[in-house]
This record gives structure tokens, C-alpha cells and sequence, in this order.
């Protein structure tokens, strides 16, 4: 009874594992199994070779973690699915090998642990007995340890980034978060729990057997975590009664109807696991409630410090297009784009739908690689740089649509572009251990969040619940984001759609106000009375290439702008 | 290897990639309409021939000979099964999760037709299970293909031997994944999915049976696995839970053929069934590494492959 | 009995609210051309008119029937072709086949789906040239009037057409602006969606201007064209205009 408690409390450490790169990071993981048997049989081989029990567990862990690492770099670009695939056919990848490899996995036997259910440290002297009593306080305590040290890195900087990779990765990477190696930190995370996980299951039942780290396991474990869901305490809990029910209950209805009972464990999985993704909506709504009332940290009363200097006001061109050329497959999009942002400067781009606007502006991000000319940011050529260079250089962009981060505050999402832009290394350990650099980061953090809200008026809307803003708060929150950067140029896309006409009037205000403040916006734009108003200058592109550029009001006059932008109205033919 | 030995390998490769052609075909169909990786699209395979055989025989399977009518019986049965099955599956646990008409499953629910195949898969797996108990069971051939020469062999040049049978399944399974890759590109159905693989909303604002479409595409991916069980499984003894490596060796020749490509798949499967037989017959690898290469190949084409991008596996960076 | 009737429809995407109450209606035979910034509704009307997107309240009476809750196929079967933006052809199948597919649910009549297909090539004379090649391979002006061509193919009595002119070239504009005008003189009515205001005003009957998720003005081209708020829409102010 005991030994099946402590088995089913290793299980849910696996299973909390699992919840960081799934519930958390937002990736469908179906090898959780795999991992686990990295542990299991690695413990056997490591202490066959001589290391003591807990340095095999911990080496154990490490190999993990490096291969939990590995496989995460090589499905970080994939989509969901194609994740879920990647792993799944993973987990089936390790069974193969440790199938057809006995000298590895002992066949269908497995591995019997040679040593002693004992631990005996020379330094302090002392031997403890691995009774399966032992097991289930260590058990218990990891899996305490774990729920702590994750609750309290998602309330910090990690939680920021985790809530960015699962809901908008796109954005991650637009605010400056490398959303690659985040991902693959996550997955190295969750292998190397499940490595301790199954070296303790090793140790408690003195045999690791193939069998026990089949696939079935992975989608049992996964499984559990779906249920547990984005629930932070409850959930795994839950996740581990039906780990634990499933087996019993399985029996039982075997032995009642008489079937053979190890396929009904089965079974009953395959019948969660239908159940699971309808059952998530109503889950999801209870545990959803609006977490973020609670904490309403206070402004800071003194100005920021560290990070106003990035915003420095400087004169002269901050970033500049020569010669830009983009093709997107066979299509040339845009034809020797030249392009100047001027700090203090709000520069509009516009031109007809299709006419390259975006493109140049995800050009000038690093988001798309130029086919021929150059990019420079002050007088460095960054034509090769990506997006996140571009950010640490002081780059940020815009959406054209809206990118919602629905579980933060604005005042959270807005400390994401923050953390984004001046991440700090090991951040998440530090926080774990709670350093005191880490708290002054926050702090200095949390000042330059503010001075993003209050640059954008946002600062009286800061602890609102996402849905619940205007269309036009919404498109403001984007722009405050991509602000709190720290960025010397903004490249924003369209951030006036579906923004009524006192709140185009607060977005000129704000854009305004940021220029005085000494940053370049490119603005592209189709509200031209928003343009016209707020512009210093304006680029009119027409299919890929620049056709004339200027003030506004010798744009207005231009006739070559007004044919090709607005069609040469001839209103006399309209009235007639 | 001798001469001889690489030939008959090569030969009996090609047989078995025959039959993951005709499985990565359909699984190719099935994602060119939906995007939708059919993760159960293996278990069809193993599915379609137990229930195939426990109906005919009426017990667990043995090596009978039946006589003319139970075989075109169950070879009927066991293609038919195929289909039933992939239709089921699809619209018990992926269609309710694919929302809006014409959307492919970039734009669905993910997480819920992921988790659908794969409790289908298990569901079937399991099931089958409950029944068949044993490890593995040798499966009667419908088509003795077997018995068309009285040794059943064919001597080849070098001394070494080729089962008839191998070449028969060549020979049906090239012509039907031929004649299906055909009729795909002929007929006005086939023009229709086409259409709908490209692009769904716009074939629906045509007026096109975007639902129909997609079903008929899940039933010909499943009548397909099911001949390929018929194919495969009387060389072979097979359990219930084969299907899953089944399939995601099809995937892995789907993949290397250019994921999406019908005519792409076949060949792929053809190709991944040589190299099967290769690592098979080689004296360095042998039998072992059957399973562990084609998977370690699926791995590495879905991380590295090029065809990632162009066909949506890839994150969209926007 | 107006041949299309929009009744206070409301439409948005998830929690998200696009259409506030949108009514206008359309004869038949005219062109009435839908306006208005971006983001102000004017793709979401045409998708809820078609059955793409569904509507959370309000009406769409086609011919008097109410489709509101219908799917495309069955509003196409009932007159109603909607021509998305985008220029979203079949790239690797043929003009001739892309134009077939407009006509599948009439597939079976051979002879009919040839008369139609005629029709489209008298409209568009330069699809004639290259029915047999993929459309991929077209300009994008020829695309434009493939996905116009395919939408005639069904034989509708209301066209939406969603920025035809987008991305074209002055004289593609020019083409597809005579093509329009064809397509009316045969008889079928055609909503029409654009940022191209010259083409919009040249061909329009009357004009219906959007503005977040509202109708703000409707009415006969001449009369609307001369509200001051038009100007501003386009050009950044009333003035402009008349300069």
C-alpha cells in the first residue's frame, strides 16, 4: 500500500514535470515516458559503474535534461501538432531502442538494481534504510518542493515569458523573448524531473523494466496533465487520482466482466483522453477565475533610473532602408526600397493595400530577410540581424492585428516588453533563490513599465482584465508593449484600426508624445487624417516601390500620390 | 552482402514499401485536405485485419487456408473495415474539433483532434486487445498469392530465393496506389479535393462539399490501410499494437516523399521499405535496428526537412 | 422585394465585436459598393452575408429567404457568389479548371457549365488565351478576373466582390473596371468592396459607408460622394478634395 503510494507520488512528479512544458509553455509533450526511462535505466547503469545512488540520480537527471534539451531545440519551430508528433514518435523511438536492446534494458525482465535499498554518506556518517516510508516522504517533499519553486517562477519574469510562448509566440519574439531556446530551457526542465521521477520508481521497486516506461505511460502522463489543465494546485492533484484510480478501476471492471485487465488500463485512457477536450472548457472555466486582482502592486512613486537613458533623444537618422529589395518565394515584393527614420521623428509609410507597407516594416524588425540592399541602425549594417537582435538594438514592432495576452494585466504584459528587452541571465534561478540583484532588476523593471503605461495613457487601465478594454485600449496596449522595449524606433502597423475618432485622437496625442520624447516611428497607416495630422514626413510606397516622398502637405498636392493612392477622384464625374 | 542476397533484400523491399506506400498515401490524402496528422492512421491498418479476420473465422486468427468465398470475404471485410474505421475516427474524435466551414486544422482546435487520434488509436488498440491476447498472430492470405507457383518461391539469379507472394503484393499494391494516385488527378472529385487542399475557404464560398470532400478522403485513406493490411500482414506475425509503428513508418515515407505529394508518398513508402530491408538483411545492423532507423529518420526529417515550411509543420513566424 | 436585405446584423470574432447593427439592402442589377477604413467591417459583412462567418444576430434576407444561419453552399445554390479577397485561385490547377469548380453544383450539366464558361471568356477575353494554363502562372490582374470568372461560373444573381483592385496595376484596374460594368449590364447586381475610391465612385449606384461597425452614410453615389466626411475617410480632410 505504501509502496504503491510513494510509486503513485514519483508518478506525479513526472506529472509536474510534464505541466511545465505543457500547461505552461504550451506544448503538446507525449514523451514524458521516454524521459523517464532515461532516469530509470540510467540510475541502474550509473551505480553498475560505481557512482553512489545520488549522484546517479542527479547524473541521470543531467543526461535528461541535455536530451530533454536537444529534442526540445529540434521541435521548437514546429507547430503543435507537428510537436506532438515529433514527440510521440520519440516516446516510440526510445521503446524501439530499449526493446530491441537488451543489454541496455534488460529485455522484457529489465534491469534488476544490484545494491542495497540503502543510502550511506561517509561525511556525515550516517545510513538510512530506503524503506518504501522513506520513498513516499521523499516523494512528497520533491513534489512540494517542485509545486513551490513553479507557482513562485510564474508569478515572476518566468511566468511573463511562459504566459508569451503558450498564447503568443509571435509576440515573444517581436518583444525581444528568444522563444526558441525558452522553449527547449522548458523541455531540458521537464526531462530532467522525469529522470528523477523514474529513478526513484527504480530505486523504490529494484527493477527497471521496459514495460513500466512504455508510450501508454506518456499518454497517461499527459493525460494527467490535461486534466489538471492550467489549474495550478488542484490540477495535478486531480491529474494524480486518475493516474492512480485508473489501474484499480481498470481491474475491477476486468475482473467484473472478465477480460484480461492489463488492456483495460488502456482502455480507459483512450476514454479520458476523448473525454479530456471537452471537458476543458468547463475545467478551464472554473479554475479561470481573474487571478490578478489580488496583487495590485502600487506605482512606484520615484522616476525610473537604469533604463531611461535608452531613450535618449539623439538627432539624425536612427534607422534607414538603402536599396531595400524583399521577395517572399517568387514574388518580389518590394523593388530598391530606400526609407529614413529620423529620432523625434514620426515618419508615415503609406500606399494601397498590397503595396509593401508591412513588408518593409517586418524587413526594417529583422523579421524577414532582404534579398538585396541594406538595413542600418545609426551607421552599423544589421541587414543579417534577426528579430531579437534587432529589439536588443533598440528595434520594436507592431502588429496589424490585435495580439492579445488574455490571463495578464496590462500592467503584466507591459513587463513582459520590459524583461523582454533587458533579460537577465538565469534569471528563473535567480528568482528561485531569491537574489537580491533580482529584486532590484524588478524594481527598475517595474518603474519603466509604468513610464510605458503613462506614455501611452494606459496607466489608470493597468490592472484591467484584458477583454474587458476598448477596441482602442487594445491597439494602445500594443503600442505600450512594444514602448516598454525600451525601443529608440517603434515600427508600428496600422495601430488605428478599428479605433474610433476620440481614440485616434488619443493615439496621435501618445504618438506625439513619444516623439518628443526622442523616438523614431515609422507609422504605417491607413487613417490618412491621422497621418496628415501627426506625420513629419510620409513615404508613399506603390507596388513595392517608393513613389514619392515628402511633407504632408506637399504629399497632399501631389498628383502622381493621389492617382495611384486614392484613384484619382474626379468628383465632377461622380456628381454628373 | 552478396549480389544476390542485396537483390532478393531489395525485392522484398520493395514489397513491404509497397505496403507503406499505400498507408502514407492515404495519411498524405487525409493531410492535404485537413492538415490533420492522423495520428490513429496506423491502427486502421492492424484494425481493418483483426476485425477482418474475427469475423470471418469467427475466433482468434490461425493460419487457415479458407476456401474461395471466406477469402474474397475477408478480403472485402478487411478493406471495408479500413474504411469504416477511418471514417469513424474522423468523425468522432477530429471533426468536432475542426470549427468553421472549409478551415483546415491550423485553425481548430489543435489539442482536441491531436488527443482525438490518439485516443482513438489506443481505443482501438486496446479494444482489439481485450480479445486477442496473445503477443502476435499469424494471419490467413485471402489473396494466396502464395500458392500461384507450386514451391511458392522464385529462384533468383546468385542462388538466393523470392517468395511469389512478395512480388504479388508489389504488383496489386503499385496498381491500386497507381490507379488511386490517377483517379485523384482525373476525375472531378479528385479535381475538387485538389481544390480544397489549396485552398478550403475559397472552395466553399464555390459551393464546393468541403464536409463530404474530407470524409470521402478519410474513407479512401482507409480503405487503402486496409489493403495494405491485407498486403502485409499474412508475411508476417502481427500483434495489436503493431499499428502504431505501422504508422508512423507511413508518416516517415509520407514525409521523405514531400509530405501532401499522393504519388510523393508512394514513392517514399518504396523507398523506406528498401532501406528496412536493407538494414534487415545487413550483417552489421540486422533485424534490431527495423524499427529504430525509420523512426530516427521520421525524427530527423520532421526537424530538419525543408518540406516543414512550405507544408505548415512549421509555426507560422507571425 | 429587394434582391438582398441585411437587418441589423451583428458579427464579431470570438469576444470581439465587429458589426454593430449593419443594414442596407440591394436591387437587383445594381452595384452598390460597400466603403470604409480598415477594420471597419467591410470583409465581415461580406463573409456573414455569404454563410462564412456567422452572424450573432440580425438578418440576411436573399430573394426574400432568410439565410442567416445558412452555409455557403446553400447561398450559393441560391444566387449569392462571394469573391474574397486575396485573389485566392487554385494556383496549381488550370484556368479551366478553376472555372469548372465555379460551377460544380451544376457540374453534371455539361453543356450549361460550357455556355457559362464562354460567357466568362467574353467578359474577360484575356482568360480565353490562357485557359490552359495553371493559375499560378497568371499576373495578378488575369488572377483577379479568374476568381471573378469562377465566382460567375454558379450563374448569380448578386456578386460580392471583396477589393478586387487591390495590388493591380493602373490598366488591370482599368480591365476589371469594364469587367464590373459587363457583369452589371448582364444582369447581376454586385456589391462591391473597395479602397480604390475612383473606381468605387465611377461604377457604384449607390454607396453604403462603413465606419466601426456602423453604416454612417448611405445613399446614391452622387449624394454620399458629396458628404465632407468622405474626404476626410480618404484624403485627411474635406478640402483636399476639391483642390
Amino acid at each position: 500500500m505504501i509502496v504503491e503510494l510513494a510509486h503513485h507520488l514519483y508518478l506525479l512528479i513526472a506529472v509536474l514535470g510534464l505541466a511545465l512544458s505543457v500547461s505552461y509553455g504550451g506544448q503538446p509533450v507525449l514523451c514524458q515516458g521516454a524521459f523517464l526511462a532515461v532516469g530509470s535505466f540510467g540510475v541502474v547503469h550509473l551505480e553498475r559503474a560505481g557512482l553512489p545512488l545520488v549522484a546517479a540520480v542527479f547524473t541521470g537527471a543531467a543526461l535528461a535534461a541535455f536530451a530533454g534539451y536537444l529534442v526540445g531545440l529540434l521541435t521548437a519551430r514546429l507547430r503543435g501538432a507537428a510537436v506532438a508528433l515529433s514527440t510521440w514518435a520519440f516516446a516510440w523511438l526510445v521503446y524501439a531502442i530499449l526493446r530491441a536492446f537488451p543489454a541496455v534494458s534488460g529485455g522484457s525482465q529489465g534491469l534488476i538494481r544490484p545494491s542495497p535499498a540503502r543510502l550511506h554518506s561517509q561525511i556525515f556518517g550516517v545510513t538510512i534504510t530506503l524503506t518504501p516510508l522513506v520513498h513516499l516522504a521523499v516523494a512528497g517533499s520533491v513534489c512540494l518542493l517542485l509545486l513551490a519553486a513553479v507557482a513562485r517562477l510564474n508569478r515572476g519574469p518566468a511566468g511573463l515569458v511562459w504566459a508569451a510562448l503558450r498564447e503568443a509566440p509571435a509576440l515573444a519574439t517581436s518583444l525581444g523573448v528568444p522563444v526558441l531556446h525558452r522553449r527547449a530551457a522548458l523541455f531540458a526542465a521537464t526531462a530532467a524531473v522525469a529522470a528523477v521521477s523514474g529513478g526513484g520508481i527504480t530505486v523504490l521497486l529494484g527493477v527497471a523494466a521496459p514495460s513500466d516506461v512504455s508510450p501508454l505511460l506518456s499518454l497517461q502522463l499527459f493525460v494527467a496533465v490535461l486534466i489538471g489543465g492550467t489549474a495550478r494546485l488542484w490540477g495535478p492533484v486531480l491529474g494524480l487520482l486518475v493516474i492512480a484510480v485508473i489501474p484499480p478501476l481498470a481491474d475491477s471492471l476486468a475482473g467484473a466482466v472478465g477480460l484480461p485487465s492489463e488492456r483495460s488500463g488502456g482502455v480507459l485512457t483512450a476514454l479520458v483522453l476523448v473525454a479530456v477536450p471537452f471537458l476543458r472548457g468547463p475545467i478551464e472555466r472554473l479554475a479561470g477565475r481573474w487571478p490578478e486582482r489580488a496583487e495590485r502592486p502600487r506605482e512606484p512613486g520615484e522616476p525610473s533610473g537604469e533604463f531611461a537613458a535608452r531613450t535618449a533623444s539623439e538627432e539624425g537618422v536612427v534607422v534607414a532602408a538603402q536599396g531595400l529589395d524583399v521577395a517572399i518565394g517568387e514574388t518580389r515584393i518590394l523593388t530598391g526600397v530606400d526609407l529614413e527614420v529620423r529620432a523625434g521623428e514620426i515618419h508615415a509609410l503609406i500606399g494601397p493595400n498590397g503595396s509593401g507597407k508591412t513588408t518593409a516594416l517586418r524587413a526594417l524588425a529583422g523579421a524577414l530577410q532582404p534579398t538585396g540592399g541594406r538595413i542600418l541602425v545609426e551607421a552599423t549594417d544589421v541587414t543579417r540581424a534577426g528579430q531579437l537582435e534587432m529589439v536588443r538594438k533598440g528595434v520594436t514592432r507592431t502588429f496589424q492585428r490585435t495580439v492579445g495576452l488574455e490571463g495578464l494585466s496590462p500592467h503584466r504584459q507591459v513587463l513582459l516588453g520590459v524583461h523582454g528587452a533587458t533579460p537577465m541571465p538565469f534569471a528563473a534561478v535567480r528568482h528561485l533563490l531569491g537574489s537580491a540583484s533580482v529584486r532590484d532588476h524588478s524594481a527598475a523593471a517595474d518603474r519603466e513599465a509604468w513610464r510605458a503605461l503613462h506614455l501611452t495613457e494606459l496607466a489608470e487601465h493597468a490592472f484591467d482584465r484584458p477583454r474587458e478594454l476598448g477596441a482602442g485600449e487594445q491597439r494602445l496596449l500594443q503600442v505600450a508593449r512594444a514602448v516598454a522595449t525600451g525601443a529608440r524606433v517603434l515600427l508600428l502597423d496600422e495601430p488605428a484600426v478599428g479605433m474610433t475618432g476620440p481614440e485616434r485622437a488619443t493615439l496621435a496625442r501618445v504618438l506625439r508624445r513619444l516623439a518628443e520624447d526622442g523616438t523614431a516611428i515609422l507609422l504605417v497607416e491607413h487613417d490618412l487624417a491621422l497621418v496628415y495630422g501627426v506625420a513629419d514626413r510620409i513615404t508613399v510606397l506603390d507596388r513595392g516601390r517608393v513613389l514619392a516622398g515628402g511633407t504632408p502637405e506637399s504629399m497632399a498636392a501631389d498628383p502622381a500620390v493621389r492617382r495611384v493612392y486614392l484613384g484619382d477622384v474626379d468628383l465632377s464625374s461622380a456628381h454628373g | 552482402m552478396s549480389g544476390g542476397v542485396a537483390l532478393q533484400a531489395f525485392l522484398s523491399g520493395l514489397a513491404l514499401g509497397t505496403a507503406y506506400g499505400l498507408i502514407a498515401m492515404g495519411f498524405s490524402l487525409v493531410y492535404r485536405l485537413t492538415r490533420v496528422i492522423a495520428f490513429a492512421h496506423g491502427d486502421l491498418v492492424i484494425g481493418g485485419v483483426f476485425i477482418g479476420v474475427l469475423v470471418v473465422l469467427g475466433s482468434t486468427p490461425v493460419a487457415a487456408t479458407l476456401d474461395v468465398t471466406h477469402s474474397v470475404g475477408l478480403a472485402v471485410l478487411v478493406i471495408a473495415a479500413g474504411a469504416a474505421l477511418s471514417a469513424g475516427v474522423y468523425l468522432i474524435a477530429i471533426r468536432p474539433f475542426l470549427q468553421g466551414v472549409g478551415r483546415q486544422s491550423t485553425h481548430g482546435d489543435v489539442l482536441g483532434w491531436v488527443a482525438g487520434g490518439l485516443a482513438a488509436g489506443l481505443l482501438i488498440r486496446e479494444v482489439l486487445g481485450l480479445v486477442l491476447t496473445q503477443n502476435a498472430y499469424a494471419v490467413p492470405d485471402p489473396l494466396r498469392l502464395g500458392r500461384v507457383t507450386p514451391s511458392g518461391v522464385l529462384q533468383l539469379p546468385g542462388g538466393e530465393t523470392v517468395g511469389v507472394r512478395a512480388l504479388g503484393v508489389m504488383g496489386i499494391g503499385l496498381a491500386v496506389g497507381v490507379l488511386v494516385e490517377r483517379l485523384l488527378v482525373l476525375t472531378g472529385t479528385g479535381t475538387a479535393m485538389k481544390a480544397v487542399s489549396e485552398d478550403p475557404t475559397a472552395a466553399a464560398l464555390l459551393g464546393l462539399p468541403v464536409r463530404r470532400l474530407v470524409l470521402i478522403a478519410f474513407v479512401v485513406a482507409g480503405a487503402l490501410a486496409g489493403l495494405a493490411g491485407l498486403l502485409l500482414s499474412p508475411d508476417r506475425s502481427v500483434g495489436v499494437d503493431d499499428g502504431v509503428i505501422l504508422g508512423l513508418k507511413a508518416i516517415a515515407a509520407a514525409l521523405l516523399g514531400g509530405l501532401g505529394s499522393v504519388r510523393g508518398a508512394l514513392a517514399g513508402g518504396l523507398a523506406l521499405g528498401v532501406i528496412e530491408s536493407f538494414i534487415t538483411a545487413s550483417s552489421v545492423l540486422g533485424p534490431r535496428y527495423a524499427d529504430v532507423v525509420p523512426l530516427a529518420i521520421l525524427l530527423i526529417v520532421l526537424a530538419l526537412g525543408r518540406q516543414g515550411q512550405r507544408l505548415r509543420l512549421r509555426e507560422d513566424p507571425e | 422585394m429587394a434582391l438582398l436585405e441585411v437587418r441589423e446584423l451583428c458579427a464579431g470574432y470570438g469576444a470581439v465585436p465587429v458589426l454593430d447593427g449593419v443594414s442596407f439592402h440591394v436591387e437587383r442589377g445594381e452595384i452598390v459598393a460597400l466603403l470604409g477604413g480598415n477594420g471597419a467591417g467591410k470583409t465581415t459583412v461580406a463573409r456573414s452575408v455569404s454563410g462564412l462567418h456567422r452572424a450573432s444576430s440580425g438578418e440576411v434576407l436573399l430573394d426574400g429567404r432568410d439565410v442567416t444561419r445558412c452555409g455557403p453552399q446553400r447561398i450559393v445554390q441560391w444566387g449569392l457568389s462571394h469573391v474574397s479577397d486575396g485573389r485566392r485561385v487554385f494556383p496549381s490547377l488550370t484556368v479551366e479548371e478553376n472555372l469548372a469548380l465555379g460551377a460544380y453544383l451544376d457540374g453534371r450539366r455539361k453543356n450549361v457549365v460550357a455556355e457559362r464558361r464562354e460567357g466568362v471568356y467574353r467578359t474577360f477575353p484575356r482568360l480565353a488565351e490562357r485557359r490552359t494554363q495553371r493559375a499560378g502562372s497568371l499576373s495578378g490582374g488575369e488572377q483577379q478576373m479568374l476568381v471573378i470568372g469562377r465566382g460567375l461560373m454558379s450563374d448569380p444573381s448578386l456578386l460580392v466582390l471583396d477589393e478586387p483592385s487591390a495590388g493591380l496595376a493602373p490598366t488591370s484596374i482599368a480591365a476589371l473596371s469594364e469587367g464590373i460594368a459587363a457583369i452589371r449590364a448582364g444582369g447581376t447586381a454586385v456589391v462591391l468592396i473597395e479602397q480604390h475610391l475612383q473606381l468605387a465612385l465611377g461604377l457604384a449606384d449607390r454607396l453604403v459607408v462603413l465606419q466601426g461597425g456602423h453604416v454612417i452614410l448611405s445613399g446614391r453615389t452622387a449624394e454620399v460622394a458629396a458628404d465632407p466626411r468622405i474626404g476626410r475617410m480618404y484624403f485627411g480632410d474635406g478640402n483636399a478634395l476639391k483642390s
